[in-house]
C-alpha cells in the first residue's frame, strides 16, 4: 500500500460544538502534504487526532495498514503509532542535552547504533557534533532543527509538523524552512504539516488540503489548487484575488462582468448571478485601449520594489487590483485600460 | 484551539487524595465546634469576649498591613528608583527580616524594652517582619514599569513628589495591594509575636483556650471565626492576584532610566533603609549576640543545642518529604491541565493558606485525640500538621517551575514511543526536579522555624530550636536562648540571602 496516512469521514466535537466535519484525507508515502487554513479552524485538532492525543467521535484513521482510530475509540495509542511530532516551539526536553533529545525515541538509546543514528540525523539537520549542547544554549532556529532531528531519528511512519516556523522571526524563518523541507525530502519522510501561511504551503508541498470552518474544501497539488480553486472562499484564501459581480448562463463558456466578456476555465452549472474571480497577475494595464480592454481610473498605487499594485475603479464602481512591473506604475487619477489574459473562474452566488 | 485535555486518572486520583487531605483539619474543627450542640457553638461565637478578640485581631492586622504597605512601598522605591547603591546588597539586607522568626524578634524587643508588650510591641514587630511581602512585589513591578510614563509626567510640569504619588504609585498599585493582603493574612495568623507580646489576639487566645483547662469547643469555635476572617482576606488576595496577570506589560524590554537621581532622595533612602534594617534585623541579631554574654540561669550544654538542631531537622525532613509528595500531584495537574476540577483541587489545597498554624495544630490535636490516639504527641501527627500548613507553599513553588516548560514536551515524548508512566519518569519528573528541590528546601526551613504546631504536638521531652527559644524566652532566661537563636537565624538567613541576591533590582540593565 502506498498510503502512509488515510483519514476517512472523521468528525470531532468539543462538548456540544462540532469542530471537524467529515474530514477525509490521504497522504501518499514519501510525500509532503500541507493543511492550510486560518487559525482556529481545526488544524491543530486534526494533528492531535492523528498523533493520538485526541480521540475523534466518528471516523477511521489508518496509519500504513493499521487502523489506529475507529468509531470513537483509540485502537492504537500515541506511543505505538510511529508518528513523530514537531510542535510549534520545538518543545525540546529542557533537562536533556541535544544528543539526549535526539536519542529519546530510539529503542536502544545508549548503544553504538544509537550513537551513530544521532550523529547521522544531527548531520542531516546541519548540527553535526553538537550532541553535548544544552537546549537553552541554542537559538530558536537551532532548537527547531534539533526538534526535527529528534522526530526523524526513529524512522517514523509519519512526521507531523504544527506551524513549525511560526515562532521564528522573518529572516530565520525562510532559511530554517528551506532546510527543513530539504532534510525531509532527503530522508524520504512522509510529512503532514499545518500552517496558516498559504504561500509557504504552496511553495513547499506536494499536496495541499484547505481546511475552512472545520471542513476540507479541496485537496490538490499546489499549482492545481491555485489555478482551480473549488469555491470562492478557497480562491480567496489561496493567493490574492479580485472578486467581481457577474452573470452567466448554464454551461456557457463566458461570463459577463465589469471587465467585459471573459472566458471561463470551467463552466457554471446554473443560470444567473455569479462571483467572478480574477487573479491580480491575470490583468494588464496600459495607456492605450485594445479590443478587449475596459476603462478604469487609478485610485491608488502601491510600490513594492520588485513590482507594484494598481487599484483602479471600473465603470461599475468596483475596484480591481492589478499587479504591474514596478517601473510601469501609472499616476493616481489617470485613466487606464485594463484587459484580462486567460480564462477566469466563476462561482454561483 | 480550545482543546480541553482531560487529566489522566493516574494523576487525578492522587491529586484528589491530596486535596481531601488538606481539608481534614476543617472537618475536625467543625465537628468539634458543634460537638456540644449548635446552640452552644453559636453562644460561644456571640459572646462579648469573642467580639473583643475579633476586634483586637482585626485592628492589629489592619495597622500592621497599613504600616507594612508604607514601609514596603518606600523600600521598593528606595531600591529601584532612588539611585542608592549597592542595590543588590541592600535588597538582601532589606529582605533578611523575612528570615527572622517573629517570636525571636519579639523577644529581642521586649528584652530591651519590657514596657513595649501589648499592642505596640506586636504592631512594631509584625510590621518589621512582614514588610518584605510588599517590598518584593513592588520591586518587581517597578522594574517592569515603563520609565517613559514618569518622563511624560515631568514634561507636563509635575514635581518629583507629585510624580511619585500619581504615576509611580499607580504603576505599583496591584503589587502593593497583593502584598498588603498577604501581610494581613500573616498578621492574622501569626502566633509567635502576639504570644511573646502577650497581646490577646485570636491566636494567643486560642492557645490559651487550649492550655488553660482545655476547652475544646471554645478553641474550635474561635479557630473557625479566625478561619472565616482569614478566608475573606484570602479571597480578596486571589482576586487581586488574578488582576495582576492581566495587567502585566508586554515582553519588550523597558528603556533604561536616564534622569539623574537627586542627592536629597538618596540621603532619605539611606536613612530609611538603616532604620528599617536596624529594627527588623539589627535588633534581633544584636540581642541574640548580646544575650550570649549575660549570665545564664540554666546551664545549656552544647549537647542540648545539637540535640535541638537534630530534632528540628528530623521533623523538618519528614515534613518536607511528606509535603512535596502530597503537593506534587496537585502542582502537576495545575501546571498541565485546566478545567473546573483542576481549579477546585488547587483551591482546596490553598485553603490551608488561610488556616493559621495554631488552628491547624488545634485541629490536629482533635484529630489525634479522637482518630489517631496512637499518634497523639508523636512525630507523625506533628509532621502531618506541618504538612497541611506548608502544602500551599510547595504547590506554588513546584507549579511555577513545571510551567516553565510547555505541555507539548509530554506529547512529543508519547509520539516517540514512551507510554504514560515512562513519560512521567523520563520527562515530567526531571523537568519538575528543580521545583521539587526548591520546595523541599523551603518546606524544611519553614518547618524548622514553625512554632505553634510544634509547641502543641511535639513528643513530650523533645525540644526543637523553636521550642527551646520559646521555653527560655518565656521565663526571660535570654542567655539560654542565645545559642538556639543564633543557630536558627543562621539557618534561615542563608536561603533568603541566596534567593534575593539572585534577584535583579535594576530596571532593565
Amino acid at each position: 500500500m502506498n498510503t502512509a496516512l488515510s483519514i476517512e469521514q472523521v468528525s470531532h466535537w468539543y462538548g456540544d460544538r462540532q469542530v471537524l466535519f467529515d474530514i477525509s484525507l490521504d497522504v501518499p508515502r514519501g510525500s509532503i502534504t500541507a493543511v492550510i487554513g486560518p487559525s482556529g479552524q481545526g488544524k491543530t485538532t486534526l494533528l492531535r487526532i492523528i498523533g493520538g492525543f485526541e480521540v475523534p467521535r466518528k471516523g477511521v484513521v489508518r496509519i500504513g495498514e493499521r487502523v489506529v482510530n475507529e468509531q470513537g475509540k483509540c485502537v492504537i495509542a500515541s506511543e505505538r503509532r510511529g508518528v513523530s511530532i514537531v510542535p510549534q516551539e520545538g518543545a525540546l526536553f529542557p533537562h536533556l542535552s541535544v544528543g539526549g533529545n535526539v536519542a529519546f525515541g530510539l529503542s536502544q538509546r545508549r548503544g553504538a547504533q544509537a550513537k551513530q543514528r544521532v550523529a547521522e540525523v544531527l548531520e542531516i539537520v546541519g548540527l553535526a557534533g553538537m550532541q553535548k549542547m544544552r537546549p537553552h544554549q541554542l537559538s530558536g532556529g537551532m532548537q527547531q532543527r534539533v526538534a526535527l532531528a529528534r522526530a526523524l531519528a526513529p524512522h517514523p511512519e509519519l512526521i507531523l509538523l504544527d506551524e513549525p516556523f511560526a515562532a521564528l522571526d522573518m529572516n530565520l524563518r525562510e532559511s530554517v524552512r528551506d532546510e527543513t523541507i530539504r532534510t525531509l525530502r532527503a530522508e524520504g519522510a512522509t510529512v503532514l504539516w499545518v500552517t496558516h501561511d498559504q504561500e509557504e504551503a504552496l511553495a513547499n508541498s506536494d499536496q495541499v488540503a484547505v481546511l475552512l470552518d472545520g471542513r476540507i474544501r479541496q485537496v490538490a497539488a499546489p499549482s492545481d489548487l491555485y489555478a482551480h480553486p473549488s469555491d470562492k472562499q478557497t480562491a480567496e484564501f489561496v493567493g490574492d484575488v479580485v472578486v467581481l459581480k457577474g452573470s452567466t448562463t448554464f454551461n456557457s463558456s463566458t461570463v459577463n462582468c465589469a471587465l467585459g466578456d471573459l472566458g471561463l476555465s470551467e463552466t457554471v452549472t446554473a443560470d444567473g448571478e455569479v462571483h467572478v474571480v480574477v487573479r491580480p497577475e491575470q490583468m494588464q494595464v496600459s495607456s492605450s485601449a485594445t479590443s478587449n480592454s475596459v476603462n478604469g481610473e487609478v485610485v491608488a498605487t502601491k510600490f513594492f520594489g520588485h513590482d507594484g499594485l494598481v487599484h483602479a475603479r471600473l465603470a461599475s464602481a468596483e475596484i480591481v487590483i492589478v499587479r504591474v512591473q514596478a517601473d510601469a506604475l501609472p499616476v493616481v487619477g489617470s485613466q487606464v485600460h485594463i484587459s484580462v489574459r486567460g480564462p477566469v473562474r466563476a462561482y454561483t452566488r | 484551539m480550545s482543546s480541553t485535555r482531560r487529566v489522566p486518572k493516574s494523576l487525578l486520583v492522587p491529586a484528589v487524595v491530596s486535596a481531601v487531605f488538606s481539608l481534614v483539619p476543617i472537618w475536625y474543627l467543625l465537628d468539634t465546634a458543634v460537638a456540644s450542640g449548635l446552640n452552644t457553638a453559636l453562644q460561644e461565637i456571640f459572646r462579648s469576649s469573642t467580639l473583643r478578640v475579633v476586634t483586637r485581631s482585626v485592628v492589629l492586622a489592619a495597622c500592621v498591613t497599613a504600616a507594612s504597605a508604607v514601609i514596603g512601598t518606600i523600600a521598593g522605591w528606595a531600591l529601584v528608583l532612588s539611585g542608592i547603591r549597592p542595590r543588590g546588597f541592600l535588597l538582601v539586607l532589606l529582605s533578611l527580616s523575612l528570615a527572622i522568626p517573629s517570636y525571636l524578634s519579639a523577644f529581642a524587643w521586649i528584652s530591651w524594652l519590657p514596657w513595649l508588650d501589648g499592642f505596640w510591641g506586636a504592631f512594631i514587630v509584625l510590621s518589621l517582619v512582614s514588610y518584605p511581602f510588599v517590598m518584593l512585589p513592588v520591586v518587581a513591578s517597578l522594574r517592569a514599569a515603563d520609565p517613559m510614563q514618569e518622563e511624560i509626567a515631568r514634561s507636563l510640569g509635575r514635581s518629583d513628589l507629585s510624580i511619585f504619588f500619581s504615576v509611580t504609585l499607580g504603576q505599583t498599585r496591584t503589587a502593593i495591594t497583593g502584598g498588603a493582603l498577604l501581610v494581613a493574612l500573616y498578621a492574622l495568623s501569626d502566633f509567635g509575636a502576639v504570644a511573646a507580646m502577650r497581646y490577646e489576639a485570636f491566636t494567643w487566645v486560642i492557645y490559651g483556650a487550649y492550655r488553660a483547662g482545655f476547652n475544646p469547643a471554645r478553641a474550635a469555635v474561635l479557630s473557625l471565626v479566625l478561619v472565616g476572617v482569614a478566608l475573606v482576606v484570602t479571597f480578596l488576595e486571589s482576586k487581586v492576584r488574578g488582576r495582576a496577570g492581566a495587567q502585566r506589560i508586554g515582553s519588550g524590554v523597558s528603556r533604561q532610566r536616564t534622569a539623574k537621581p537627586k542627592t536629597k532622595q538618596q540621603i532619605f533612602a539611606w536613612l530609611f533603609s538603616i532604620v528599617i534594617v536596624g529594627g527588623g534585623v539589627g535588633v534581633p541579631l544584636v540581642s541574640v549576640i548580646a544575650w550570649m554574654f549575660r549570665d545564664s540561669q540554666t546551664e545549656i550544654a552544647n549537647v542540648d543545642v545539637v540535640r535541638a538542631i537534630v530534632s528540628s531537622f528530623e521533623i523538618g525532613t519528614f515534613t518536607a518529604i511528606a509535603t512535596v509528595l502530597i503537593a506534587l500531584p496537585v502542582a502537576l495537574a495545575a501546571a498541565r491541565y485546566s478545567g473546573r476540577l483542576v481549579k477546585f483541587l488547587e483551591q482546596a489545597t490553598y485553603v490551608s493558606h488561610a488556616l493559621p498554624g495554631i488552628v491547624i495544630a488545634i485541629a490536629m490535636v482533635f484529630f489525634g485525640l479522637r482518630t489517631m490516639r496512637a499518634w497523639y504527641q508523636e512525630i507523625p501527627l506533628l509532621v502531618l500538621a506541618q504538612t497541611v500548613i506548608f502544602i500551599p507553599l510547595a504547590v506554588a513553588s513546584m507549579r511555577s517551575s513545571i510551567e516553565r516548560s510547555t505541555a507539548a514536551v509530554e506529547d512529543v515524548a508519547r509520539s516517540l514511543g514512551t507510554n504514560l508512566v515512562t513519560t512521567a519518569i523520563r520527562v515530567t519528573l526531571p523537568i519538575a526536579l528543580p521545583g521539587v528541590l526548591a520546595a523541599l528546601a523551603l518546606t524544611l526551613l519553614s518547618s524548622v522555624k514553625e512554632l505553634p504546631a510544634t509547641l502543641l504536638l511535639r513528643p513530650t521531652g523533645t525540644e526543637t530550636l523553636a521550642t527551646s527559644i520559646w521555653k527560655y524566652s518565656a521565663i526571660s532566661d535570654y542567655a539560654s536562648v542565645a545559642p538556639f537563636g543564633i543557630a536558627l537565624i543562621l539557618l534561615s538567613a542563608v536561603p533568603v540571602a541566596v534567593m534575593t541576591a539572585t534577584m535583579n533590582v535594576g530596571r532593565a540593565e
